[in-house]
């Protein structure tokens, strides 16, 4: 995986998320374009360098999205997205070989499993974290059980967008430098892999 | 001996993090979060500047003269807030004090700053703006937008060129006192406001207890009215009322049930009333 292409698209998928993706949005519920940048990584790319741009991604989204600490303090907690689009992205790449990697269809499912594994994640965590005295939960009085459903339909979002995103994606697929696996050895379970 | 990959020694460091105390992390992680974001902030403008172009978020920002009302909306503010220091001069000269204070507001000036990003936060909303102490703003300073609508207030830990937003529907702004404003009154010589306290519910909306038989009704105007807010924030709107409907743990009182004013997604560009005296 070329890292500056894979760079470039995380931050502009973020800049969009954060201030241009409400334009999509529908109930209170908006697609999360990291969500479908890291997906398409985690379907083509090495395993390893999935696993470091899904924790890149994460990390990146926890650095924007603050919540109100207890003290009234805006707080960038490091963990919930890192952790979440992590896992989500370890989701994708244990289904990624029963899937066509080529079909945007392929990327919009995915990238909903994804968004759902880290919404599902960030969720618990912050649900735990809310035990502190000064970290209150972000969904206020609600409780975990909603805030999950809103996750769910967010992923919901996500994967549907990220069909046509998915496909734009794939056009770009020669910038991005994944590697291609021309056959396997069976004896030894590896696979030979070698660049376009 | 098998070494350990990488991943798993970061992931382990971040789970760490994410469980120590929020103390340890606010001062750090948001120095990093304003690094990150310097460089972003451009594009993050645009992109909300687009979606804003694409999709306009009250009908205000839809008339062709908006500028003129929110110039309305400012003197209306302004207006009501006259009000209130009228109703307190009266009291003092009934109990036959001199009106010392004379000037409210006092030397506050105000800074125009624009949203660099949205997130959802404690049932309200945390908006990050692209201006900090370096134009004067600080902890608890009021954020208008379109005139005399309260937006929020700025958050503790303002960085030198960026600062957050904490909305009034949050939960963690606690109770704030203010006076609805029956609909028919606005815009009267004389109103006869009613008292009440208001109480973010965690889910977007403000509460405030009230007595069934009062004129309180829906789409009635809330206003700020308390001590512990700057005076230029007193008699900016807050909120209106959605409904009011009778509480079920006391059959005998109501609630009424207000819709903050400000729709976090529906704003580009805001006002901060620097308290301090800075220079903006």
């Amino acid at each position: 995986m070329r890292w500056p292409t894979a760079l470039v698209v995380l931050l502009a998928a973020l800049v969009a998320d954060v201030s241009f993706m409400g334009v999509l949005e529908l109930g209170g519920v908006t697609p999360r374009l990291v969500c479908v940048a890291v997906a398409f990584a985690a379907m083509q790319a090495e395993p390893g360098a999935a696993r470091w741009y899904a924790m890149l991604a994460g990390l990146l989204v926890d650095l924007s999205e603050p919540s109100m600490a207890g003290p009234r303090a805006p707080l960038y907690l490091i963990a919930p997205w890192t952790l979440g689009v992590f896992f989500g992205a370890e989701a994708v790449l244990s289904l990624r070989g029963i899937v066509v990697r080529k079909n945007p269809l392929a990327v919009g499912v995915l990238a909903g499993v994804l968004t759902l594994s880290a919404g599902l994640f960030w969720t618990a965590w912050w649900a735990l974290r809310s035990w502190y005295p000064d970290s209150p939960a972000p969904w206020g009085t609600g409780s975990a059980l909603g805030e999950f459903g809103r996750q769910l339909l967010t992923a919901i979002s996500t994967g549907v967008c990220a069909v046509p995103v998915g496909w734009l994606l794939l056009r770009s697929g020669g910038m991005w430098g994944f590697p291609s696996v021309i056959s396997r050895q069976r004896g030894g379970g590896q696979a030979r892999i070698i660049r376009e | 001996m098998r070494r350990i990959p990488p991943i798993v020694i970061a992931v382990a460091f971040v789970m760490l993090l994410g469980l120590v105390p929020a103390r340890w992390v606010a001062p750090w992680s948001s120095d990093l979060s304003a690094v990150v974001w310097v460089p972003l902030s451009p594009l993050a403008h645009a992109g909300t500047s687009i979606r804003l172009w694409l999709r306009p978020g009250n009908a205000a920002s839809r008339e062709a003269d908006a500028s003129v009302v929110e110039e309305r909306d400012r003197y209306r503010g302004l207006w009501h807030a006259e009000q209130i220091k009228v109703q307190e001069l009266e009291k003092r000269l009934r109990a036959y004090e001199v009106a010392a204070k004379t000037s409210r507001g006092g030397d506050a000036k105000f800074a125009a700053a624009s949203v660099l990003t949205r997130s959802a936060s404690g049932g309200g909303f945390a908006l990050k703006l692209n201006c900090g102490s370096r134009q004067g703003i600080a902890a608890g300073d009021v954020v208008l937008f379109g005139g005399d609508a309260i937006a929020g207030r700025i958050a503790p830990d303002v960085g030198n060129v960026t600062s957050t937003v904490m909305s009034v529907a949050d939960r963690a702004s606690g109770r704030v006192d203010a006076y609805i404003t029956p609909a028919a009154q606005e815009g009267a010589k004389r109103t006869e406001p009613i008292s009440v306290q208001i109480v973010p519910d965690g889910r977007g909306q403000l509460r405030a207890d009230i007595d069934l038989g009062s004129a309180v009704a829906a789409g009635d105007m809330v206003r700020v009215r308390d001590p512990a807010w700057p005076q230029g924030a007193q008699g900016m709107r807050i909120g209106v009322v959605r409904e009011v409907r009778r509480k079920d743990a006391q059959p005998l009182r109501g609630e009424a049930i207000i819709d903050p004013v400000v729709d976090g997604s529906s704003v580009g560009e805001v006002v901060v009333r620097v308290s301090n005296g800075g220079t903006p």
